[in-house]
């Protein structure tokens, strides 16, 4: 037997070995989910998602962006035009037989994410499980990321910046976006600000990679589609009721 | 009681601050000893008129060595200088909360990237 086939063998030997591993222990991956407070990192047996059910939403309701502004303590300073947006309520309404569609829309949680490919100092990143963040310590504010997303999820800090909230560090120069509630699912909440708040049941948060998870039982008997799908950036935030 | 002897925290702070920002942002690893957090939980504390020094009055925890040592940090331009309890006590609807019929107005008719997703999400509604 010669180098390579020893090395193939060894590979593969490696490889079987770790894929039983995987399917004898699901317990072992179930207690990762609180592994940040117990001092490891994050890792991507996860995959933290939303699923939004457009049919559920309801216009002139704005619960979710209310919630989210509250918790991560985003405030009006000159107006609409450079207020901080996390999340938007779009309506979509279908000229021809005047159905309209109503849904929030924030940062998508690209698996693929275009603000990390074109984010020049590594600032705009993607943690292991999924969450698209701005680690504002890098950030130069050059707002390339904000040109790159399809969705406009991304805010720039205007202005000089007073009262932040300890869980969510924001300031004057960086750029910004719905972190999925990140300190919260690092408590352990198992959950976001607007899913809480949404009064309709229209929202739900979950692990996309967990087949036993709430929201992937619900994407497999109903499925799910992603917003500007042709893009293919394999988004977290999944929607229903969407015409394909 | 704080994580480490006073000497080598005065010496060495920073260095445990900075290695566990990226730690914490971007491996999400929390609870951790070494945390500005945990600082000003710690240090800053109201006084007998139940008010708290901010990050730049000269009384601020931070602040007092840095200016004799002449250190410009920016910590507490993004981060809380007091702890969390202090600002929740804020009335926060008395903070400006933003307009958000004004904002849908502007995301639905004049920002170019809004109206590309809408007719883009429009158009695969009338392929139906």
């Amino acid at each position: 037997m010669n180098k390579i086939d020893q090395y193939r063998r060894k590979f593969l030997g490696a490889a079987s070995a770790a894929f039983v591993g995987i399917t004898i222990a699901p317990g072992i991956l179930l207690q990762a989910g609180n592994a940040a407070t117990a001092g490891q990192g994050v890792s991507d047996a996860q995959r933290w998602g939303l699923l939004i059910d457009t049919n559920r939403c309801e216009p002139g309701c704005d619960a979710c962006v209310q919630a989210c502004n509250k918790e991560n303590g985003l405030r009006s300073i000159h107006g609409p035009k450079t207020d901080a947006q996390w999340i938007r309520k779009v309506s979509l309404k279908n000229r021809k037989n005047g159905h309209v569609l109503n849904m929030p829309v924030m940062c998508q949680h690209c698996a693929k994410a275009p603000c990390v490919d074109v984010c020049p100092t590594g600032a705009s990143f993607k943690r292991a499980d999924g969450i698209v963040l701005v680690d504002k310590h890098t950030c130069i504010g050059c707002r390339y990321c904000m040109m790159a997303c399809p969705y406009k999820a991304r805010s720039f800090v205007h202005e000089k910046l007073t009262d932040q909230l300890p869980h969510a560090p924001r300031g004057k120069g960086t750029v910004e976006s719905c972190t999925l509630c990140v300190h919260k699912i690092d408590r352990g909440d198992n959950t976001t600000a607007c899913v809480q708040a949404c009064p309709h049941g229209a929202m739900m948060f979950g692990d996309l990679n967990d087949p036993d998870s709430a929201i992937s039982k619900q994407i497999k008997s109903l499925g799910s589609q992603q917003l500007r799908k042709k893009l293919d950036l394999d988004t977290g935030v999944r929607y229903q009721g969407i015409p394909v | 009681m704080c994580i480490a002897p006073v000497d080598e925290m005065r010496k060495n702070h920073m260095t445990m601050l900075l290695h566990q920002r990226d730690k914490t942002v971007q491996q999400g690893i929390r609870g951790q000893p070494a945390s500005l957090t945990g600082c000003i939980d710690c240090h800053v504390t109201p006084d007998a008129s139940g008010t708290v020094a901010r990050s730049d009055d000269e009384g601020f925890f931070c602040t007092s060595c840095h200016r004799a040592a002449s250190v410009k940090i920016d910590c507490f331009e993004c981060h809380a200088d007091r702890p969390a309890e202090m600002i929740s006590q804020l009335d926060w609807k008395s903070l400006n909360p933003i307009n958000h019929t004004s904002l849908l107005a502007i995301n639905q008719q004049s920002f170019p990237y809004a109206l590309q997703f809408r007719l883009e999400t429009r158009s695969m509604a009338l392929n139906q």
